[in-house]
């Protein structure tokens, strides 16, 4: 008999504000629910006005028929908040020696390398590279809220980058007695977490004053159009939630 | 890859061309303008900051919506069927602020003696103090033209700051490198720009004991010292050149 063959779907019909792909790693002991996770933001342009279109905070939700997630694997159960990649390099040397004659390379697991080079010390240089991913965290019953990365904590800034770089989401488990297996995950935003900013800056001119209410407006014409492409795309949910990604692994 | 245009219908482009062309700020008026729907697409959005003075918002549901710092005013219409649900509210009530409505009266207006009139009133009825000074500077920093820049320099005063002065100094620059290209631009000769000059110079003399009078008297000195000027003993004849150096000594 042929094994069931895993199939992975993805629609992200906003293309430029998310982006969602699932797949499943199957080994002989468990199964992996990998999954790839990015934000961006859209740009409008209408006469000489310029809107930029995002997303204050999202979810990711997952629905599973004839499975279920493993206890304590969930993505932002085991990691921090914000994931950071570092990458650091540094060289010691004095003036006269051979660089490199005491060079040791140790990588370890969990995205730090550190190339050390050794000799007497006289001067050094250190480069360190970070990479930071968005916060996420894990919520109850297999879903996961993003936040933009702040600072300041400021939560007005729209969610731009990478949440979940191709990293296990988490382990899946078949449910015994299903005929169906299917995984769905889906990105969800609020309305109100859709932000429509007019990209003009807020000082007090004329300006600002004439075109408050009209970027109000515009505003709302651009979301509607979103939340219309979206339930084009994927369905509509409630009049409070929009789905702008979708991404299912069915067993065929 | 999908931009927000794609994603725009015929009555999205129509609705947004409305509004961007619409000349009323008055929120309801464009709203009215744009086809959106008061009972459905103002629910869970955004709605801060903005102008509801004058609005008729009667059935606008704002179920669920952020308005908090937006302004209304007697002349805001609101009764049993504006519907404010779990909306945020916390509004800036403009009756009770004459300073603010008078700044925006300010604003608003397009004629430079409609402007001068409400800056005088501003000035006698609030004072020159810290408050309406800085206003009167940051109005000045944002003219879009000489013109309204002049107007605003006569209503402030000249005991200013080094950072005040040095951000004044860099506008007036600007708008009236503005001015005279656009003089020169007429003919495509240089002595046109004198035709602008005359008005100018009579827009500084008639502003006593004001940042006009501090450039008018740098231009004094500048006509005085120039050797032509010298020469005729005291006939003097203003010049581009001397309009741009009086400028650069603004805060000197």
């Amino acid at each position: 008999m042929q094994e069931p063959r895993l199939q992975s779907r993805s629609q992200n019909p906003l293309t430029e504000l998310s982006e969602l792909r699932l797949e499943c790693l199957k080994d002989e002991h468990v199964t992996q629910l990998v999954c790839r996770l990015v934000f961006g933001n859209m740009l409008f342009e209408y006469g000489d006005r310029e809107y930029q279109i995002g997303v204050l905070r999202a979810h990711l939700r997952l629905t599973m028929e004839g499975a279920e997630s493993v206890i304590g694997t969930a993505f932002g159960d085991r990691l921090l908040e914000d994931v950071v990649e570092n990458d650091r390099l540094d060289t010691m040397s004095d003036a006269s020696a051979s660089i490199g004659a005491n060079a040791s390379v140790d990588a370890s697991y969990g995205g730090n390398t550190t190339a050390k080079i050794g000799g007497e010390a006289k001067r050094t240089r250190s480069r360190e590279q970070n990479k930071h991913y968005l916060p996420v965290e894990a919520r109850p019953n297999d879903s996961w809220e993003i936040r933009a990365r702040s600072v300041s904590g400021d939560s007005s800034e729209p969610i731009e980058g990478t949440a979940i770089p191709g990293a296990t989401l988490c382990e899946i488990r078949k449910k015994s007695g299903g005929n169906r297996f299917a995984i769905t995950g889906e990105v969800q935003v609020s309305r109100r977490s859709i932000e429509v900013k007019a990209k003009q800056g807020n000082k007090l001119n004329r300006s600002m004053l004439e075109w408050r209410n009209k970027d109000a407006i515009i505003s709302q014409i651009l979301k509607r159009a979103i939340a219309r492409e979206s339930a084009n795309s994927l369905g509509g949910r409630s009049s409070s939630f929009v789905a702008i990604s979708r991404s299912e692994v069915v067993e065929e | 890859m999908r931009l927000v245009e794609d994603y725009l219908d015929h009555e999205d482009l129509r609705a947004i061309k409305a509004v961007y062309e619409s000349n009323t700020p008055r929120f309801d008026l464009l709203v009215k303008a744009s086809g959106l729907d008061p009972k459905r697409d103002f629910q869970h959005t955004n709605l801060r900051n903005l102008d509801f003075c004058g609005a008729d918002l009667r059935g606008f549901d704002f179920s669920g919506s952020d308005l908090r710092q937006s302004a209304k005013n007697s002349n805001t219409l609101i009764d049993d069927t504006t519907i404010f649900g779990n909306a945020k509210i916390d509004w800036i009530d403009r009756d009770s602020l004459p300073i603010v409505l008078k700044m925006q009266q300010i604003e608003a207006v397009t004629t430079p003696n409609n402007r001068r009139l409400l800056l005088n009133e501003l000035t006698t009825e609030f004072g020159k103090t810290p408050h309406v000074v800085t206003y009167m500077i940051s109005a000045a920093t944002n003219a879009s033209d000489l013109e309204t820049f002049l107007d605003f320099s006569g209503f402030i005063p000249k005991d200013l700051s080094a950072h005040q002065f040095k951000t004044l100094r860099g506008k007036a620059q600007t708008l009236l490198k503005k001015r005279l290209s656009r003089a020169r631009s007429r003919t495509g000769r240089e002595r046109t720009a004198i035709f602008s000059i005359d008005s100018i110079a009579n827009q500084l003399r008639n502003s006593p004991s004001s940042l006009s009078e501090h450039i008018y008297e740098r231009l004094v000195k500048v006509v005085s010292e120039k050797q032509h000027t010298i020469s005729l003993k005291g006939m003097a004849t203003i010049e581009p050149n001397d309009l741009t150096e009086a400028f650069a000594r603004i805060g000197y």
